[in-house]
C-alpha cells in the first residue's frame, strides 16, 4: 500500500474553514428548526424570509433546503477537521469539491429568490455569503494541491 | 497527531456542533422576538389592557400614540376630541402612552392618568392633563399637582397615590411604549387608523375625510 502525500495548509486556512462551516450549520440549523416548528422567521434587512422559507423551490427529494444546508456544512466542517487530523491529501482534495458545489447551489438559490419567488430572505442571503467564502477558501485549497 | 489531541478535537468539535444545533433550535422555537415594523402598520391590536373609548364595534379604529407633555400633543388633543364626539358611535379612540425622553414630567404625568384610570376616570385625567400642559410641564415636583387633579376628579386619593407608584402602572405604560416602539414611531403624536400609521391631519377637516374615508373603505380584518 503507498503512503498518501501528506501536505501542509496554513493554520488560519483550515480553521477559518472551521468557523465558517460552523457559522452556515448554525444558520441551516436554524432555518430548519423553524421550518420543523412552523413558526414565523423574524426577519430583517430583506422582507421575504417566510416566503422564501415556504416556497416550492425550498425543497430537495423532498427534504427542505434547510437540511441540505446542515448536512453541506457539517460536512465541510468535518472534512477540514478530518484534514487537521490526518493531513491526509485526497482529504484535503475533497474540500474544494464541497465547497464549490455549496457555491453553485448557493448562486442557484439566488437566482431562484431573485427571479422566481422575486424576495430575498437574509438568512439564506448569509448562507449564500459564508458559501461564497468557503468557495474561496476553497480555491486557495485547490492552488496549494495540485 | 496523537490519539489524546485527536480525542480532544474531535470530542470539542462534537461538543461545539451540539451546542449550536441546540442554540439555533431553542432561538428558532422559543418566544417570537418581534422586531419593529417598518411598513407602518400597529404593533399589538387593541385589546383590554388599553385605554379605550367610543363605539364597542367601530367601524373606524383610532390608536394615538402620545405624550401628556409634548406641545404638539396638546395641540393635537381638542382636534382629535372634537371629531370623536361627532363621530363617537362609529369609531373608538384608543390611547397609548409614548412618553419622549426629553419631556421630565411625561412620565409621572403617564403615571397620573393611569392611576385615574384605575377608578375609571382615564380620560378626564388625560383631559386634564392636556388642558393644563403649561402648569405641570416645567415644574419640579408635578406629582402634587397631578394629585389635585385627582381630587378635582373625586378619586379615592389612598388608592390614586398607591396605583401612581405601582409596579403594575410602570408596567402599563412601558408596554405601550414598547408597541409603539415596536410600530416604529419616533414621534408623538402618532395616529394610526385601522391598524395603519397615517400622516398627522393638520386640521379637523382633515381628519374628519380620514374618518369618512375609512367608514367607507373598511381594512380587511387581520
Amino acid at each position: 500500500m503507498s503512503e498518501t502525500k501528506k501536505i501542509e495548509f496554513p493554520t488560519w486556512l483550515i480553521w477559518s474553514i472551521i468557523a465558517l462551516a460552523l457559522i452556515g450549520f448554525t444558520d441551516a440549523a436554524f432555518l430548519l428548526a423553524k421550518r420543523l416548528s412552523g413558526t414565523p422567521i423574524p426577519c430583517f434587512i430583506t422582507t421575504g424570509c417566510d416566503e422564501v422559507s415556504k416556497s416550492p423551490y425550498s425543497v430537495l427529494f423532498g427534504v427542505p433546503l434547510s437540511a441540505w444546508g446542515v448536512l453541506f456544512y457539517l460536512g465541510t466542517g468535518f472534512l477540514a477537521l478530518l484534514y487537521i487530523d490526518t493531513k491526509n491529501l485526497i482529504v484535503a482534495k475533497l474540500i474544494p469539491l464541497a465547497t464549490t458545489a455549496g457555491f453553485l447551489s448557493s448562486c442557484y438559490f439566488i437566482y431562484v429568490q431573485k427571479y422566481l419567488i422575486k424576495a430575498f430572505c437574509v438568512y439564506c442571503l448569509l448562507s449564500a455569503l459564508v458559501a461564497t467564502i468557503l468557495f474561496v477558501l476553497g480555491l486557495i485549497i485547490w492552488k496549494k494541491v495540485k | 497527531m496523537d490519539t489524546q489531541k485527536r480525542i480532544v478535537i474531535w470530542f470539542s468539535a462534537a461538543l461545539v456542533v451540539i451546542v449550536a444545533g441546540i442554540g439555533a433550535y431553542q432561538v428558532a422555537t422559543g418566544t417570537p422576538t418581534e422586531l419593529p415594523r417598518r411598513d407602518g402598520t400597529l404593533s399589538g391590536s387593541i385589546d383590554g389592557t388599553d385605554w379605550t373609548k367610543g363605539a364597542k364595534e367601530p367601524k373606524v379604529s383610532l390608536v394615538e400614540y402620545s405624550d401628556f407633555q409634548c406641545p404638539a400633543c396638546g395641540v393635537y388633543y381638542p382636534l382629535i376630541e372634537g371629531v370623536f364626539n361627532e363621530y363617537k358611535d362609529k369609531m373608538s379612540f384608543t390611547y397609548r402612552h409614548f412618553p419622549l425622553p426629553q419631556h421630565q414630567n411625561a412620565l409621572a404625568a403617564s403615571y397620573a392618568s393611569e392611576a385615574a384610570g384605575n377608578q375609571g376616570k382615564f380620560f378626564e385625567m388625560a383631559d386634564k392633563l392636556f388642558k393644563n400642559q403649561d402648569e405641570w410641564s416645567e415644574i419640579k415636583n408635578p406629582e402634587t399637582v397631578f394629585e389635585r387633579y385627582a381630587k378635582e376628579l373625586n378619586l379615592d386619593i389612598a388608592k390614586y397615590q398607591a396605583d401612581v407608584m405601582s409596579d403594575a402602572t410602570k408596567a402599563a405604560v412601558e408596554n405601550d411604549a414598547k408597541s409603539g416602539t415596536l410600530s416604529a414611531l419616533d414621534h408623538t403624536p402618532t395616529v394610526n387608523i385601522n391598524g395603519k400609521m397615517i400622516e398627522n391631519p393638520r386640521t379637523k377637516d382633515e381628519l374628519v375625510a380620514l374618518i369618512e374615508y375609512a367608514i367607507a373603505n373598511p381594512t380587511p380584518k387581520e
